[in-house]
């Protein structure tokens, strides 16, 4: 069976290399894009199976990406991972509003990460 | 672990620093912006403080990560327009990015980031105390969005869109479609067109009609009226007035533009980051693989004179050059890669000319041209100190004080401008300030009472001077000539670097210094020549001429050795007497090498030119570190050692003897 793909949106380079490491090993290729333009050229070219996006970002912001990815019949039903800040209650509230499967406030370890991405994509590593 | 431990943390320094530069910028600009900055700045200096929060915070470097939150809450407040973005908070904001910077330098030291910075928490602290109340929102329900557009906008952009509204400004949206493979820079360049006459309020990403295509949906606030704005976006776009004033014809064309190629999506990032110090291996590693060409080369002669085979020496003379062009473009494509716009240090340089300017208290407007210049990475890193130096000279004693300016009838703000731009294989990096001047006749003076030039010495002369050692120092030059210490340690560093420092100046209206450097210390273009059987390379950036001469036409004034050169009479020195070789060959005719640095010219006598070569310079080691005259070492073929010369200083040295002889050498 093909390899399902996880998509991780977010501006910085550290964060995002984090992210990526933090996913290491679990049985999904893993995609980067450092923007909001990058993660709309991606997504039709993946067998995604989870969305991971930062909230604020140049070009277009996480909310905007999930409101995309919601009203388009072919990623609606895609889980999407919101990683946000502290400061952010309200644009959280949002993003699970626009359809965001669940969020992870920053900073935190590899391990919840982790815990949350299995959760978001049904408990079981497809 | 350690090394990846390690790696990690060049990164975060690197990311870190980026970040860093890229706030100072934009710190400048808000501050250049008064109490009304630009809010895409704003926000962007908030991202920045933002991200640099999340990156120490996920590197443990909770210090760091800290300041940068209260930063970042100071920021969101700013933008939210509940704090204004006065003196008092550009101050902080400015003293938060220096902090940080310190605090990043800490760690790229190999120490933690531990740091005291209470007072800066105390102040961002004050400031927020002064928070201003909530806007009205009754304004916002005039507006005509569907609710997932209104949903989409995160807190910030709706609070851009009610300061839109507040200030009366005409809300439009804006739908436009692009080519799936071209949308990116399709609709960076129409924000670009946008953002000259409005703000880009939110960017909705929708599907298109056309299934190749991609729609977006801009809420965009602008003075502009609709007509205005649909001219500027051209037929393509559909622009209606979100205020409920009715919409302009519907003019959208369809989705007419075909997409013809498939996007790429292999590669997302589009650069990588690479240690300098790998550079410099493979550099390394190339350059033996140059010296192996050379070998080969040989052999190849070899053979053939040992009879080989015609069709098999062709062969291998055919292999052996194809080779030598793959290495010498191997050899351009690393330089190439070890190449930086020096804007990159022109961040550092503001950050550094505020603080300078606060503590002089003078007022200093820094300005810049040339930032795309491209420098090699090492050399950015090794000029930025003297860079520095010569800034804050200017600061320190080549600019008056804003009194002292009103008198002169010049503007209070002092101006410095740094400007850069490649000249052939070199950059010229001009540092020029509108300040009082130097002194000519007083350092003149010194130089008489010092006994280092004669009466009849020129201005460039007299101006030399406050490069030697020693002399600038002088606390009551230091007073007079509008420089302070240590520019001989200047010069001297630059030299290391195979560059020249220039000084130019007009009493009462500013110095000039022009540094002039190769665009990378990894390669250079010399002239080998030879001088009793000893070969020297002779760095090609300042070599004039070069000519045979006889023996018999040197003549001698004063006991120095000169030419008489076309009309002008020129300084000769062999190498010989620089570096105590015995001249025990003796021919009839010498070659003479004409250098020629700003406007001053000197002959080295050698034996004989060899040929023209790039060689790729090696530092010398610490025994012959010290020695005047010489720059570094180089490998001609596997084992052939030659050293390079190092005209500047050689030139000092054999200037200063001739002394009165001066005028006649200036070309």
């Amino acid at each position: 069976m093909e390899r399902k793909t996880i998509l991780i949106v977010e501006d910085s380079d550290v964060m995002r290399a984090f992210l990526v490491a933090s996913l290491e090993g679990l049985p999904y290729d893993v995609v980067e894009a450092p923007t909001g333009f990058e993660a709309l050229k991606v997504l039709p070219h993946h067998p995604l199976a989870l969305v991971v996006t930062d909230i604020n970002m140049p070009d277009i912001n996480g909310l905007e990406l999930i409101a995309f990815i919601k009203k388009h019949p072919q990623f609606s039903s895609l889980p999407v991972l919101v990683i946000s800040t502290e400061r952010s209650e309200e644009d959280r509230k949002r993003a699970l509003a626009l359809g965001a499967t669940d969020y992870l406030v920053k900073p935190f370890d590899m391990e919840p990460f982790r815990a949350k991405v299995l959760a978001c994509l049904g408990g079981e590593p497809a | 672990m350690r090394g990846d431990d390690d790696k990690i943390k060049k990164e975060f320094i690197s990311e870190a620093e980026e970040i860093l530069d890229a706030l100072s910028a934009d710190a400048k600009l808000m501050e250049e912006a008064g109490t009304d900055p630009n809010p895409a700045i704003v926000n962007k200096v908030f991202r920045g403080m933002h991200s640099l929060k999340g990156l120490a915070g996920m590197l443990k470097f909770v210090n760091i990560s800290e300041l940068a939150h209260s930063m970042e809450n100071l920021m969101d407040k700013v933008r939210m327009g509940a704090v204004a973005s006065d003196k008092a908070f550009i101050d902080i904001l400015y003293d938060g990015i220096a902090t940080l910077h310190q605090m990043v330098a800490q760690v790229a030291e190999g120490e933690g980031d531990a740091f005291q910075f209470q007072h800066l928490q105390d102040r961002i602290h004050a400031l927020l105390a002064k928070e201003r109340g909530p806007r009205d929102d009754s304004l916002f329900s005039g507006i005509l969005l569907d609710p997932v557009a209104l949903k989409s906008l995160t807190e910030y952009e709706e609070h851009r869109l009610k300061e839109n509204l507040l200030s009366a400004k005409n809300i439009l949206s804006i739908e436009v479609a692009f080519p799936f493979s071209t949308f990116d820079t399709d609709l960076r360049a129409l924000n670009a067109r946008l953002s000259e006459q409005g703000e880009i309020i939110s960017t909705l990403p929708s599907i298109a009609a056309s299934p190749d295509h991609l729609s977006f949906r801009l809420i965009y606030g602008s003075k502009g009226d609709l007509e205005q704005i649909q001219a500027l976006t051209g037929e393509e776009a559909r622009v209606t007035d979100l205020r409920g004033r009715p919409a302009a014809e519907d003019s959208r064309k369809g989705a007419d533009k075909p997409a013809t190629q498939e996007s790429s999506f292999k590669s997302i990032s589009q650069s990588v980051r690479v240690d300098i110090a790998k550079l410099d291996e493979v550099m390394n590693i190339v350059g033996d693989l140059l010296l192996e060409r050379s070998n080969l080369e040989h052999f190849e002669g070899q053979a053939r004179d040992a009879g080989m085979d015609r069709p098999m020496h062709q062969q291998l003379s055919k292999i052996e050059r194809n080779l030598h062009r793959k290495l010498n473009d191997l050899q351009k494509g690393i330089i190439d890669l070890r190449m930086v716009p020096i804007g990159q240090i022109y961040n550092k340089l503001t950050r550094a000319v505020r603080q300078l300017a606060e503590d002089a208290k003078k007022e200093v407007e820094l300005e810049f041209r040339g930032e795309d210049t491209e420098l090699d990475k090492m050399m950015i890193e090794e000029i930025t100190d003297p860079l520095l130096h010569i800034i804050r000279n200017c600061v320190d004693h080549g600019l008056e004080t804003p009194e002292e300016r009103e008198k002169a009838g010049k503007p209070r703000k002092g101006r410095i401008r740094i400007e850069a731009a490649q000249k052939g294989n070199s950059v010229s990096i001009l540092v020029r300030d509108d300040g009082r001047g130097m002194d000519l006749a007083k350092i003149k003076k010194i130089g008489l009472t010092k006994g280092l030039i004669n009466d009849d010495a020129t201005p460039d002369m007299v101006l030399n001077l406050i490069f030697l050692p020693g002399f600038s120092s002088a606390d009551k030059v230091s007073k007079v000539s509008g420089r302070g210490v240590g520019l001989d340690v200047v010069k001297q560093n630059i030299t290391l670097l195979n560059g020249t420092l220039q000084v130019s100046t007009d009493k009462g209206a500013g110095t000039t210094m022009e540094i002039i450097l190769p665009i990378t210390l990894a390669i250079i273009q010399a002239l080998v020549v030879e001088y009793q059987d000893l070969p020297f390379a002779v760095p090609l950036t300042s070599v004039n001429e070069a000519f045979r001469a006889r023996e018999q036409d040197i003549q001698t004034i004063e006991g120095k050795e000169v030419f008489y050169l076309r009309d002008f009479t020129l300084p000769l020195v062999r190498l010989g007497d620089i570096f105590q070789i015995p001249r025990e060959k003796k021919g009839d005719w010498v070659y003479i090498v004409v250098n020629k640095i700003g406007d001053r010219a000197i002959g080295i006598v050698t034996d004989r030119l060899l040929r023209q070569q790039e060689i790729i310079i090696k530092s010398v080691g610490k025994r012959l570190k010290g020695i005047h005259g010489i720059a570094g070492a180089a490998e001609l073929k596997a084992g052939d050692l030659v050293l390079v010369l190092d005209i500047s200083s050689i030139m000092d040295l054999a200037l200063m003897r001739f002394g009165s002889l001066r005028e006649a050498a200036r070309v």
